[in-house]
């Protein structure tokens, strides 16, 4: 399971990094090299399983992640370059409001990304976004004073489409659309009396599916 | 003249009314008095009733389903109200099973009641400490206890064998933090009760005296039962969690799993050696299993109302989930095999 995913990732990035460079190169070449960057916020809602028996909503009701991205231009369409997001995720289980204050759990992820303008539609330029990396999620249930965490990591794939608009010679906003998908690699349990870290019994496609705001400058 | 119905007319007809009992049946069995919702929480099992033993908060009785028929009867005079108000503080909460009687406890009048189980009425009452959460009949002594959470104590009543059977108070138990469910295991002589976050306590029967506490591998302790053959303690946790602890030997967590979420009072079939996990958090039920080395297993995981939170197992294969919102109670067939 995990090596069809990590192939169809790896092939959905090539044939998306080489379309676009095919159609680019017959407008225009490269004159100078850009570096992209990128900050959006948003909101995310869990989708699918983790393994047998656990879905990733049965401990949150989703997100709010903050996302960086940097690229280096390849051509004057095609970047390529780093994403880190993290998001703070609520918790559904949380008795009082300090105990939900310290339930928040978190999703980490890193991933190398690829970043193609596509064709203008009028005044928007629809970006397409794909990267493969790692995330490290974890869940929190505080209950006066003591913790329960579960924690998942594993290899994940990223895919978005960001219509975005100019807002000057600098700056750019987009709304951003898109999801993560992955496999859980390791699962784990820290609880009193409890430190579990292991490999997941029958894992499944789980991620979230997103919507941002996304603030650009290239420089 | 009215003209007589066609057999495809017919034959249409039965198949709608059909779908239509399925559904109804897969919606679960409505306990008496209980459309427009009940408080649910403890859920118990007679073999010698044959009956799954369901009190039905503000509906003011206990349902007594037989788990063939899925027909339910009730024992009334508890405590009712016209309107379910989402929680289960209300009325007739816990119920247990001993030498012939029924004993249950109702949150709002303050009493626990002793019920003749072959006439099935209430023959006397008594007044509790404080708020009751669950009562288990200790047959070793011919006590009840009460889980009394608001009082931070454990009430102990001993029962008579006149006719009527009455009760008295003999003692209250301290727990600090608790108590949170509450289990008898008669073969060793313990009782088991939760703190409510990380711990698990074990209490002697006899001198009733805190004689052990354990890690249990949750933040918030739910649901417990026991496996008497081996001692092992079987815990529930808010989060999703279940663990074993090898209470009669080790003291130590022996295996934990964690899936779905949401866990409260939860469901031991003795026969099958399963474990039904009943989740809000995560509108399932989930289904362990429990080896005879205290080893967990993932058996499987189906889908339940998304206020369900308490489970019970009868004697013939089924796993019962309470539905609060809809008063009703939903049978789900356990088609695994019995975990060796």
């Amino acid at each position: 399971m995990r090596r069809l995913l990590v192939a169809s990732l790896v092939t959905v990035a090539l044939v998306t990094g080489g379309a676009a460079r095919a159609e680019e190169s017959q407008h225009e070449s490269p004159d100078r090299v850009r570096i992209d960057l990128g900050l959006r916020g948003g909101a995310e809602l869990p989708a699918g399983g983790i393994e047998r028996g656990s879905n990733a909503s049965d401990l949150t009701y989703g997100g709010l992640p903050v996302a960086l991205d940097a690229g280096v231009s390849l051509s004057r369409r095609v970047s390529m370059g780093l994403w880190a997001s993290y998001a703070l995720t609520i918790p559904k289980l949380c008795a009082s409001t300090s105990d939900c204050t310290q339930s928040g759990g978190r999703d980490v992820e890193l991933a190398l990304s690829t970043r193609v303008r596509l064709p203008r539609i009028a005044w928007l330029t629809p970006i397409a976004e794909g990267g493969l990396g790692y995330e490290w999620s974890t869940r929190v249930l505080e209950a006066s004073g003591v913790e329960g965490k579960r924690t998942f990591e594993g290899p994940m794939m990223r895919l978005a489409i960001v219509p975005t608009v100019k807002l000057s010679r600098r700056f750019d906003l987009g709304l951003a659309l898109g999801g993560r998908i992955g496999v859980a690699h390791r699962v784990g349990v820290e609880a009193p009396g409890v430190n579990q870290d292991r490999g997941p019994d029958g894992a499944q496609l789980g991620g979230t599916l997103d919507l941002a705001l996304r603030l650009g400058t290239s420089l | 003249m009215p003209r007589r119905p066609s057999l495809a007319l017919i034959l249409v007809t039965s198949a709608f009314a059909s779908a239509i009992a399925a559904c109804d049946s897969s919606a679960g069995l409505v306990v008496p008095n209980g459309s427009g919702g009940v408080g649910f929480d403890d859920l118990r099992y007679s073999t010698a009733l044959h009956r799954v033993l369901a009190p039905s908060g503000r509906a003011g009785a206990i349902a007594l389903v037989d788990p063939d028929s899925s027909e339910a009867t009730s024992v009334s005079g508890f405590s009712t109200s016209g309107s379910y108000d989402g929680g289960h503080d209300f009325g007739v909460t816990s119920v247990d099973e001993g030498e012939s009687f029924l004993y249950a406890t109702d949150r709002t009048s303050g009493k626990i009641s002793v019920i003749d189980e072959s006439t099935r009425t209430i023959t006397s009452s008594v007044d509790l400490a404080a708020g009751p959460d669950y009562v288990r009949w200790v047959g070793v002594t011919s006590e009840l206890w009460v889980s009394e959470p608001s009082g931070g104590q454990i009430e102990v009543f001993s029962v008579s064998r006149s006719s009527p059977a009455t009760l008295a108070h003999v003692a209250a138990i301290a727990i600090d933090n608790g108590p949170e469910s509450l289990v008898i295991d008669e073969r060793r002589g313990r009782a088991y009760t939760h703190h409510w976050e990380a711990q698990t306590l074990a209490i002697d029967l006899h001198t009733r005296a805190i004689i052990a506490t354990f890690d249990n591998g949750c933040a918030a302790s739910r649901g417990i039962d026991v496996e008497p053959e081996h001692g092992y303690v079987l815990v529930a946790c808010s989060e999703g969690t279940a663990s074993v602890i090898d209470a009669a030997g080790s003291g130590k967590i022996i295996s934990t799993l964690a899936k779905g979420a949401g866990y409260d009072v939860m469901g031991y079939s003795h026969a099958l050696r399963h474990l039904y996990l009943a989740g809000s958090a995560c509108s399932c039920m989930t289904t362990l299993g429990l080896s005879s080395a205290g080893e967990l297993s993932f058996l499987g995981r189906t889908d339940a109302p998304g206020d369900t939170h308490c489970a019970v197992a009868d004697d013939v294969g089924n796993a019962w989930v309470c539905a609060p919102s809809k008063g009703s109670l939903i049978k789900i067939a356990d088609g695994f095999p019995r975990t060796e």
